[in-house]
């Protein structure tokens, strides 16, 4: 049953869902709607699991004085602060927390995609090369991409900005197209999978 | 070590060293080069325009902080142009830093707008769970989806904009802001597309590919694609801002890479040749 | 009967899961199924896991950062319960990274099942399977100084990535890893293509469960899915080709919106 009992759970959990999505029911719309509050609830808990693993991890750390301990005290200094002192302030919109916020969690999120900038350069640079035919078809519509979306491109040549709306337009579109039908199709597949019961690698360890 | 075989093995600090170098430079010295508002974004901006004052036009930000660079002057630049056409913002978010996004727009749009009041012309309903699930809810009555409260605490009866807000169909169009996931998929399956609700984003530029067969089927009507989209909007609205700025920069970037590109690929083709 | 605009999705559904549902009856009768074309990532995946125990250096495992709902990370927990099988097979050492609370704890169970199954639960570590954070650019962050600590020799990211996802791959190839990467998400894939050794484009990511398996019932299920492929081509081009011959017949496009 411990296997068994989260399959045929899963399993009539998803047909209610899809069937008040293709029928119009009201009562099968009162089950998903009940569903979808314990879905909003349950991952509300998870924050706690992932927390709790934090404190384990970063406790067991410090107390062994492994390596890098330290920042253990850090991460869990400011993982406390945040939370006690949001729940002294409410949210984001009270002025004092959301200014620690603005002060922080902005700067470093923003700094670290920043970073991309510099890791692009350097995958771009070693990525493209025209080792083969496709290889090179693909370094040649980059270059005229990069080129052509930023304003210098029409500096260069007035005519460099169409060919790359119509890279963007037509072959771009139809290949994302096609991967964006073939992820959903795979998608469906899998959840059909789990629906039945052959799929159960979300159990652990099985599928 | 030949000089062609250093070229096609640069180490990679000295790339980021040149790139860091060159805009900062071009960031400190603009060079000014001229802007052309392309067709999605000029259909995105007619389709703002188009609206009747008194409109209602839900604001949606599905981004992070870290999208502040592409996002939040796109925003800027939306909202000015929909408080000049007298309309009403209903701003919110699937992403968690939704609220705050839009009060860093909010706080400096509304200086050159003494005459907009909060509450009545643009209420910040911040972030609230469900993603697709929201979206889905606030068709039928968007108060109890959106739990009653705005970002800042206060009660929607409080908040006059709101009675006339009820549910999403009030809202003439949305308008969202999306760098990821959940985003303008949720929006057109939950919201514009059976409510066939005119429906226009500003993505971050990686995002905009994966929008364009969105944009052909007609379904989104216009996309403002990454800064450059930013920076045109500004152009449109005549209120040039951080966008416009950093383009200058951008093509000296997009310039810096590709040569260093070329120059890898001479250092590979010159290196083969000698080798065969 | 039929919710709003349903009926098309209702029959184009049910038709799906027959044809599923058929290959799935036909595997389990032992009837022969079509063979499958080489996912040349996933083949990979052993290579990796072997270049890793050749140099004692560990496997970074990721199942992306997408949560529960998103079919990405399911299907990267079939891959997941293959290399940490092999992982606990061959004394390598795994780390798997993630980013959202609820898959930790299925992930944590996979690489723990995957020990007990060789027989090697006293191998298995805690800190084998780690949660980082909730917030997208801490985990990227934490990520690139595990790797630079604990320089992996192999780096697979297999579930749905954003916009960290080069962070991550750039720093592998910066130390030396193999790296196999897979998504779903469609502006990610060309930033794997680029820094990474193998890439599984699209749905590649979801044939991992039956291409590693080899099991007949889900190869059977993936031939299904091919089918389903090839009807909407097929209905792709007549569209394309009404379209072409007369622009203003919208039939096809009001049959399929029903």
């Amino acid at each position: 049953m411990r296997r068994e009992g989260p399959v045929i759970f899963a399993a009539i959990a998803g047909l209610a869902v899809i069937i008040s999505g293709l029928f119009a029911t009201d009562a099968l719309k009162v089950v998903k709607d009940e569903l979808d509050q314990w879905y909003l609830i349950t991952t509300a808990f998870m924050v706690l699991v992932g927390l709790i693993n934090l404190n384990l991890l970063h406790v067991r750390k410090i107390s062994q004085k492994k390596e890098g301990w330290g920042y253990s005290i850090v991460l869990l200094a400011g993982m406390y602060f945040f939370i006690v002192f949001g729940l002294m302030r409410g949210s984001l919109g009270d002025a004092q927390y959301g200014w620690a916020y603005n002060a922080t969690i902005v700067p470093m999120s923003a700094t670290t995609f920043s970073l991309l900038m510099f890791y692009i350069g350097s995958a771009s640079y070693r990525a493209f090369r025209a080792r083969t035919a496709e290889a090179t078809v693909l370094l040649l519509s980059a270059v005229v991409m990069m080129i052509g979306v930023v304003p210098i491109g029409r500096v260069i040549w007035s005519r460099l900005p169409d060919i790359t709306s119509w890279i963007l337009d037509y072959p771009n579109t139809a290949g994302i197209r096609g991967i964006q039908l073939g992820a959903c199709i795979g998608g469906m597949a899998t959840a059909l999978r789990i629906l039945v019961g052959i799929e159960r690698g979300h159990l652990g360890g099985e599928g | 070590m030949s000089f062609w075989h250093t070229a096609q093995n640069l180490d990679r600090r000295i790339i980021y060293v040149v790139l860091f170098l060159v805009v900062t430079y071009v960031l400190i010295k603009p060079i000014g080069l001229p802007i052309v508002v392309n067709r999605e974004t000029q259909r995105a901006y007619d389709a703002v325009d188009k609206l009747a004052a008194g409109s209602i036009l839900f604001v949606s930000a599905d981004y992070g902080s870290s999208s502040i660079p592409e996002m939040l002057p796109a925003e800027k630049a939306v909202l000015r142009h929909v408080f000049r056409k007298g309309l009403k913002v209903i701003a919110g978010g699937m992403w968690n830093e939704a609220g705050a996004m839009h009060d860093l727009a909010w706080q400096e749009v509304s200086k050159d707008f003494p005459d907009k009041k909060y509450g009545v012309d643009f209420v910040n309903v911040g972030y609230k769970p469900g993603a697709g699930v929201l979206l889905e809810r606030m068709i039928s009555d968007a108060h109890q989806a959106l739990l009653g409260i705005d970002f800042y605490s206060k009660n929607f009866s409080d908040l006059p904009l709101m009675g006339e807000f009820k549910t999403m169909k009030d809202a003439k169009m949305v308008f969202a802001f999306t760098s990821g996931d959940p985003g303008e998929k949720e929006w057109v399956k939950m919201v514009t597309d059976p409510l066939r609700m005119p429906f226009a984003t500003a993505a971050t530029a990686v995002a905009v590919p994966g929008q364009m067969p969105l944009l052909q089927s007609g379904q989104i009507i216009g996309i403002l694609k990454g800064m450059g989209g930013a920076a045109e909007y500004e152009l449109l609205v005549k209120s040039p801002g951080s966008a416009i700025a950093g383009m200058d920069a951008q093509s000296a970037t997009h310039i810096l890479m590709v040569l260093f590109i070329v120059l890898g690929n001479l250092g590979y083709l010159m290196t083969r040749k000698q080798t065969t | 009967m039929f919710a709003k605009d349903m009926v098309a999705t209702f029959w184009m559904d049910v038709l799906f899961c027959a044809a599923v549902l058929t290959m799935i009856a036909r595997s389990r009768a032992g009837k022969r199924i079509p063979a499958v074309n080489k996912v040349v990532g996933l083949d990979a995946l052993d290579e990796a896991i072997g270049r890793a125990t050749e140099m004692g250096r560990p496997v970074h495992y990721s199942p992306g950062i997408g949560d529960l709902q998103n079919a990405q990370t399911l299907a990267s927990f079939s891959a997941l319960t293959y290399v940490a099988r092999k992982c606990a097979k061959f004394d390598t050492t795994i780390i798997v990274t993630n980013r959202i609370p609820s898959v930790y704890p299925i992930t944590e169970e996979i690489v723990r099942q995957a020990y007990v199954q060789e027989g090697k639960l006293d191998r298995y570590s805690e800190d084998s399977v780690v949660f980082y954070s909730s917030e997208q650019f801490a985990y990227a962050s934490a990520c690139v100084g595990m790797m630079n600590r604990e320089r992996p020799a192999a780096n697979v990211l297999l579930g749905g990535f954003w916009a960290e996802s080069l962070v991550i791959a750039e720093v592998g190839s910066q130390i030396g890893a193999i790296q196999i990467a897979g998504t779903a998400n469609t502006h990610q894939i060309p930033f794997f293509v680029a820094a990474c050794d193998y890439c599984l484009i699209g749905e590649e990511i979801y044939a991992a469960s039956a291409y590693l398996s080899k099991d007949p019932v889900l190869m059977g299920n993936l031939v299904a899915q091919d089918w389903a492929k090839m009807t909407l081509t097929v209905i792709v081009l007549v569209g394309a080709l009404i379209a072409t011959v007369s622009p203003g017949a919208n039939w096809l496009a009001t049959l399929l919106n029903r």
